[in-house]
């Protein structure tokens, strides 16, 4: 309390208490519900005994009765300060810079009591307001929206222009986007299924097949189980053949008339038969690209690109945290789309470094570990039959090493970082720095056999299944040299949205 | 629109710095009334049990044996992991924001900017109000470190991380 001269004008708000009916809609659900039933029970039996049933419930109403005693918020120029708690005390400030909308609301027994709900907002979890200040008198609720929308004014107006088509799918794109869908492990666990079965059907014991007896007889046999396995084979095929041509209906259904509009800074997708699909995608709120490639794309020469917006807006509109910029696209046309979508950034002009090289033999042992695994549970459930899946499983560990090996890399510039994976499916990602929340490294005790570290870049995305930026097997050099370069250029740059 | 950042910046500060020595104490206490709640709402659990079933005594003899040594174990760990916090914990301010290192079996390495900073809580439990320290937890907009919070600290560092953190002020980051 040193000068008041340099208070605002407008003055500050507070410190203030709520409203005090707000010990009433501070009540948890259940607890209101269970009052109001206690009264109509009282009002039906008219006796005012069933009213007792109302001092069981004093405990429960004892954490809003505190809130309202201890809870008081405060606002000034720079900051909305709320403090709360008996036994255990709370202060949490909110910038004002940093809120994104002030919500009003009012139930209908709010409006009978002239009071309102303020929800302030700002870019944090999607599912609580940050400051939440459950009831005020309504001129103070609207005194409050007031201030808060003056302090935080400069905001630029989205532009609105006319809508430019970016993408257009033609019905020939879906089939193949249905084509591609990656069902393949399916297909394989089907085909194994089968083999065992075919094999049990035609009596052949899988594993003596190498046997060099049996071999000899089923030569003697006249090859007799030749056309056994080459049904196994056609059975497998179809199966696989009908999987794609259900993946095929699927996506012309679902995608039907794929359209991806830009309209100013708002990109917008449409799409569907029977249910149309509508998603806002505002540019600047994109946080995570992902460019997806599986095998079948790639002999196509496509790839599918989704990206991923910040929590807040995927409520707004029907658009679920990620969303598809192109379900299907020819390769040569991605770096124009991402111009599109994160203007300044070129992911042709990336500049790869790889994870380090025992990254391959680390991926490997886990491969050998999870092998012996399933070798294990054959084991039990067909007897030494099992050890029959030992070359294919060591080849798969083998191979999928190698390729995961390869394909793991990152890069790290002034305006975006990025990190690829996936052997047989590729995954690409890519932040612009500026929504880079926080970096981690982190190193277990694995890791630390290895010297390797993980380095993971958080942003405000929403999507459940991503592809985050998330780069294992760092050798422990290049992941302090990562944390803080990524670190560094996310400061440099100041977030202009 | 890009904002220079050097006039306000505060002054860089390099040394790590550890938790108050106190929040073993804290920790301690805590972790033990936790055990302590744990254990006589188990045991007395069991003696219900025992009272009500006389013909089950011995199921719930063992299962009281079983709670005894449970309780021992999260007693044991309330025992143990606080020192280890203390121990493995460190944080230090710098130009561009907090740094947090934690663990030394999972390690990890934190660092958050000041410009993502979404909002900040100064919290004060019963028990570590007696000795005077807080928790501090850091809101970003990220979804999977949203919150990063270091307790244990004096209740005035506390406050002081924050007005460094949050000193000056940026546009949205989402």
């Amino acid at each position: 309390m040193t000068t008041s001269s340099n208070t605002p004008a407008d003055g500050t708000i507070g410190p203030s208490r709520l409203h005090w009916s707000s010990i009433i809609f501070r009540l948890g659900p259940t607890v209101r519900s269970a009052i109001t039933l206690f009264i109509l029970l009282a009002f039906a039996r008219d006796s005012v005994y069933q009213l007792w049933g109302l001092i069981a419930l004093i405990p429960f109403t004892l954490g809003s009765v505190v809130t309202y005693f201890t809870l008081t918020y405060t606002l000034d120029d720079e900051k909305l300060t709320i403090a709360d708690g008996w036994l255990e005390k709370r202060v949490r400030q909110v910038p004002l810079s940093r809120i994104q909308h002030v919500e009003l609301t009012q139930g209908p027994l709010q409006r009978l009591l002239g009071v309102a709900e303020v929800a302030v907002q700002s870019g944090g979890s999607p599912d609580e307001a940050e400051a939440a200040l459950k009831v005020l008198a309504l001129p103070e609720a609207e005194e409050l929206r007031r201030r808060i929308d003056l302090a935080r004014r400069t905001q630029p107006a989205e532009t609105a222009s006319a809508a430019d088509v970016v993408l257009q799918l033609t019905t020939r794109d879906l089939v193949l986007c249905g084509l591609a869908q990656g069902r393949g492990w399916l297909v394989v666990g089907g085909a194994i299924a089968l083999a065992w079965q075919g094999a049990e059907t035609f009596n052949i014991d899988v594993p003596n097949v190498f046997g060099r007896d049996e071999v000899r007889q089923a030569v003697r046999g006249g090859l007799g189980w030749i056309p056994s396995i080459a049904m196994a084979v056609l059975i497998v095929l179809g199966i696989a053949l009908l999987f794609r041509l259900l993946s095929v209906g699927w996506a012309l259904v679902r995608l039907h008339g794929f359209t991806l509009t830009r309209e100013g800074d708002l990109l917008r997708s449409r799409y569907g038969l029977l249910t149309r699909f509508s998603a806002a995608i505002p540019r600047g709120r994109v946080q995570l690209l992902t460019i997806v490639e599986t095998p079948v794309m790639r002999l196509a020469g496509r790839a599918a690109v989704k990206v991923e917006t910040a929590a807040k807006f995927a409520q707004k509109e029907h658009s679920g945290g990620a969303q598809w910029l192109a379900p299907v696209i020819e390769r040569a046309r991605i770096p124009a789309l991402i111009a599109e979508v994160l203007p300044g950034i070129d992911p042709e002009r990336l500049v790869w470094s790889p994870v380090a090289p025992r990254a391959r033999a680390r991926i490997f042992r886990q491969g050998l570990i999870f092998s012996a695994m399933v070798i294990a549970i054959a084991m039990l459930v067909f007897g030494w039959s099992g050890l029959a899946l030992v070359p294919f499983m060591a080849a798969l560990s083998w191979f999928g090493a190698r390729g995961a090996a390869r394909s793991y890399a990152y890069a790290v510039g002034d305006e975006a970082v990025a990190f690829r994976s996936g052997w047989l499916t590729r995954k690409m990602s890519i932040v612009r720095v500026t929504r880079v929340q926080t970096v981690t490294l982190s190193e277990n005790w694995f890791d630390r056999r290895w010297s390797m570290a993980s380095v993971a870049v958080d942003t405000a995305g929403s999507g459940d299944d991503t592809h985050r930026v998330d780069v294992d097997y760092l050798q422990r050099q290049d992941a302090d040299r990562l944390f803080v370069q990524v670190r560094e250029a996310a400061a440099r740059v100041e977030p202009s949205w | 629109m890009t904002i220079d950042t050097t006039p306000s910046e505060p002054a860089p500060e390099t040394a790590w710095r550890q938790l108050d020595p106190e929040s073993v104490k804290v920790g301690r206490l805590g972790g033990f009334i936790a055990a302590a709640i744990v254990g006589s709402v188990s045991l007395l659990g069991c003696a219900i049990m025992w009272l009500t079933e006389p013909a089950s005594a011995w199921l719930a003899l063992s299962l009281a044996g079983g709670a005894v040594v449970f309780t021992c174990f999260v007693a044991w760990l309330a025992w143990v992991m606080p020192e280890r916090r203390f121990r493995y914990t460190r944080y230090r301010l710098d130009h561009l924001g907090l740094l947090v290192h934690r663990g030394r079996l999972f390690h990890s390495e934190l660092g958050v900017l000041r410009s993502r900073i979404q909002y900040s809580d100064v919290t004060q439990g019963p028990v570590q109000r007696a000795f005077g320290l807080a928790t501090l937890s850091i809101h970003t907009a990220g979804a999977q470190h949203g919150e990063i919070s270091l307790s244990g600290i004096r209740i005035d560092e506390a406050r002081r991380l924050r007005t460094e953190l949050t000193g000056w002020q940026s546009d949205d980051v989402v």
